[in-house]
């Protein structure tokens, strides 16, 4: 499968601040992916360059099998959706399906129209009068309704209520089944999406910290919880992403590599193993140097 | 893919949007121009009334010069300033469709208010003749004819185009290197004023445009000049990044 | 069918073990249909890869095969097959687990015995 996006030391500096420092990465076609990170971590950095809004510094990014900077064959096939999408102001709803039909040549405006129904909108209302959460919903009809092979999306949910985000992961799972293209979310909301996501991708400090299968992530960590002088021991050969203590037991986060071995020790010593959230792992792998998860770490 | 199909998909949405975009202010200017346009024909009226000789002709089309010059300074700036630019790239267009889909607005827009004019020129010529018929001292000599208004037509949108041309050029120059760009430009611009050969310079140079005897010419240098500016603006342009 | 979020279990395990479940309740019959990828996926907003991972298990099991152009359909013997596994499942999983907690209470064996001689409710011998 040829890749969607390939990235190899990307580079991306804004006057003194490096939003993205050596950035590799590719995507594979016809993938739904997830994008993570903290605040400032470098996301939107990444998708406005893989949309062709920025140029990068330095390094190398190929989308869809070319430079997506000012290159009009790629951009053709991309839609980028922000909540900083800015429509000439006295545009309305219906002109900007038009506008839409124009420029994406997969356009389905059946669908566009549909859509805007479903969420009690109407063509002649002006995008400028609309309210934060209903311009949210319109920017993510039109990027559902582009059909563009690479759709991505920084916060397409920022603003609504939890029922019409979960109406809109149902949507966008939908339209990619029946359309299947490569879509990258970035949301904080990521333990409400994750389940739909075949692959997610963790960016901090302007760098992948992980890029893994959400089955991986799901299996990839385990929280142990058992009495400090059981547990203190058995986790130095351990891969530590977190450790609290609690009176007198430990609360650890170790990477899941237990043989078998383990396992029995640890039951044998009352030792509780469960699963660790996506987001814990995240929480955990971005916390600045504190306890040292993120130094831990080993792709 | 196909380069071509998508180069004529971005300038068509890159048009219409700007199309679009700019509705309100063309339902503006044409209050504006049918403003001026009855303002104009009252004082002609008043005049008349107060017993002056009034012999006007095609007031409208000058009127409809200067706005359309400034509708077009107004437009181009819209176009080419952060809020335009940002509003352009959230679709799939290049830079390149940028430039050239902005010059095509260039001639819209001023074939826009100048066939708007003369509209309004004849609902002139047409009130002069109604007033010619109640006032004896209202004598309305209609020296434009249909060959001489086409004539005016091209110059005027050919000027039009080269004002906008060079608007565009400015206000790209601005947004790209802001401040340096202000002090370089207007010191280009005053500088050669403090010399004799450089105002002589400044004269040949308005005497290109305007002292050439050929209309056709005028036209053509007008047109060429445009085209040259908009190329120029362009090079900025290429490595300008979408920015909030 | 249903999907624990907070499931040690992958996903993808749950709707294997899921679509089992159904065919040992007679949900899903022997022979017959069984749900598609899609469906799956769009019943639980999970992933459609995530989903097909799920069905290949039980492909490979042999407990789901593909019939041309009909889609997946419930092995002959499918639900002996998922008897079996589950049995043996029962002995190194959940025994483990319930041994594992025993001790933790200082239940001895013969005590956990008797529990399970004088257990009531749902038992078919009662």
């Amino acid at each position: 499968m040829s890749d969607v996006i390939y990235c190899e030391g990307l580079k991306k500096t804004y006057k003194n601040v490096e939003a993205l420092k050596d950035l590799s990465l590719s995507i594979g076609e016809n993938k739904m992916i997830g994008l993570i990170g903290r605040n400032g971590a470098g996301k939107t950095t990444f998708l406005k360059t893989c949309a062709g809004y920025i140029r990068p510094t330095s390094g190398e990014i190929s989308v869809l099998g070319g430079k997506p900077f000012d290159n009009l064959d790629v951009l053709s096939n991309i839609i980028f959706i922000d909540e900083e999408i800015q429509y000439n102001t006295s545009m309305r709803l219906g002109e900007i399906f038009r506008l839409g039909a124009i420029y994406y040549k997969n356009w389905d405006d059946a669908f566009a129209k549909k859509l805007l129904r479903y969420f009690s909108l109407d063509v002649k209302q002006k995008y400028k009068k609309l309210s934060r959460g209903m311009k949210t919903q319109f920017n993510m009809i039109v990027g559902l309704s582009s059909r563009a092979p690479l759709t991505l999306m920084d916060e397409p949910t920022l603003g609504l209520d939890v029922a019409v985000r979960k109406e809109f992961y149902q949507i966008i799972l939908k339209d990619y089944m029946e359309n299947p293209r490569t879509f990258i979310l970035s949301s904080h909301l990521m333990s409400e999406l994750e389940n739909m996501l075949e692959e997610m991708i963790l960016i901090h400090e302007g760098k992948v910290v992980f890029q893994k299968s959400i089955e991986e992530l799901q299996s990839y960590a385990v929280l142990l919880n058992g009495k400090q002088e059981v547990l203190k021991p058995f986790l130095e050969n351990k891969k530590v992403l977190n450790t609290e203590t609690f009176g007198n037991s430990i609360i650890a986060g170790i990477v899941n590599d237990l043989s078998e071995k383990d396992t029995l020790f640890l039951e044998n010593n009352n030792v509780d193993i469960s699963k660790v959230k996506i987001e814990d792992i995240y929480i955990w792998l971005t916390k600045n140097g504190k306890g040292g998860g993120f130094d831990e770490f080993e792709g | 893919m196909n380069s071509k199909d998508n180069r004529q998909r971005a300038l068509k949405g890159y048009v219409s949007s700007s199309l679009m975009g700019l509705k309100q202010s063309y339902i503006l200017v044409t209050f504006v121009l049918l403003g001026l346009f009855a303002a104009y024909c009252i004082v002609n009226v008043i005049l008349a009334l107060c017993g002056a000789m009034s012999n006007s002709s095609g007031g409208a089309l000058l009127v409809g010069f200067g706005v359309a010059a400034i509708f077009a300074v107004v437009t181009v700036l819209m176009m080419s300033a952060g809020k335009g630019k940002r509003a352009a790239f959230i679709f799939p267009i290049d830079r390149k469709t940028f430039a050239i889909g902005s010059f095509i607005m260039f001639i819209l827009n001023s074939a826009f208010i100048l066939l708007l004019s003369a509209v309004f020129y004849l609902g002139e010529v047409i009130v002069y003749k109604i007033l010619g018929l109640i006032f004896d001292n209202i004598m309305y000599i209609n020296n434009v004819t249909f060959e001489s208004y086409i004539t005016g037509f091209w110059v005027s949108l050919f000027y039009i185009l080269f004002v906008a041309a060079i608007t565009f050029f400015l206000s790209i120059l601005f947004s790209r290197f802001k401040f340096p760009a202000v002090i370089i430009v207007s010191l280009a611009i005053g500088l050669p004023f403090i010399f004799p050969f450089g105002r002589e310079a400044y004269y040949k140079f308005l005497m290109f445009f305007i002292g050439e005897q050929s209309l056709v010419l005028i036209c053509l240098k007008l047109l060429i000049c445009s085209m040259l500016l908009q190329f120029i603006s362009y090079l900025p342009l290429k490595k300008m990044e979408v920015i909030e | 069918m249903r999907i624990e979020q907070d499931s040690i279990k992958p996903i993808y395990v749950q709707i294997a073990e899921g679509i089992e479940d159904d065919i040992l309740k007679g949900v899903l019959e022997e022979d017959e249909q069984a749900y598609s990828q899609y469906q799956i996926s769009k019943q639980f907003n999970v992933n459609p890869a995530t989903a097909a991972k799920g069905i290949n298990v039980l492909v490979a099991e042999g407990i789901l095969y593909k019939k041309r152009g009909l889609g997946m359909h419930v092995a002959q013997n499918a639900r002996v097959k998922i008897e079996g596994k589950r049995k043996k499942n029962f002995f190194s999983g959940m025994l483990k687990e319930l041994m594992s907690e025993a001790r933790k209470l200082n239940i001895n064996k013969e005590e956990l015995k008797k529990m399970i001689d004088d257990f009531k409710g749902g038992d078919e011998n009662e």
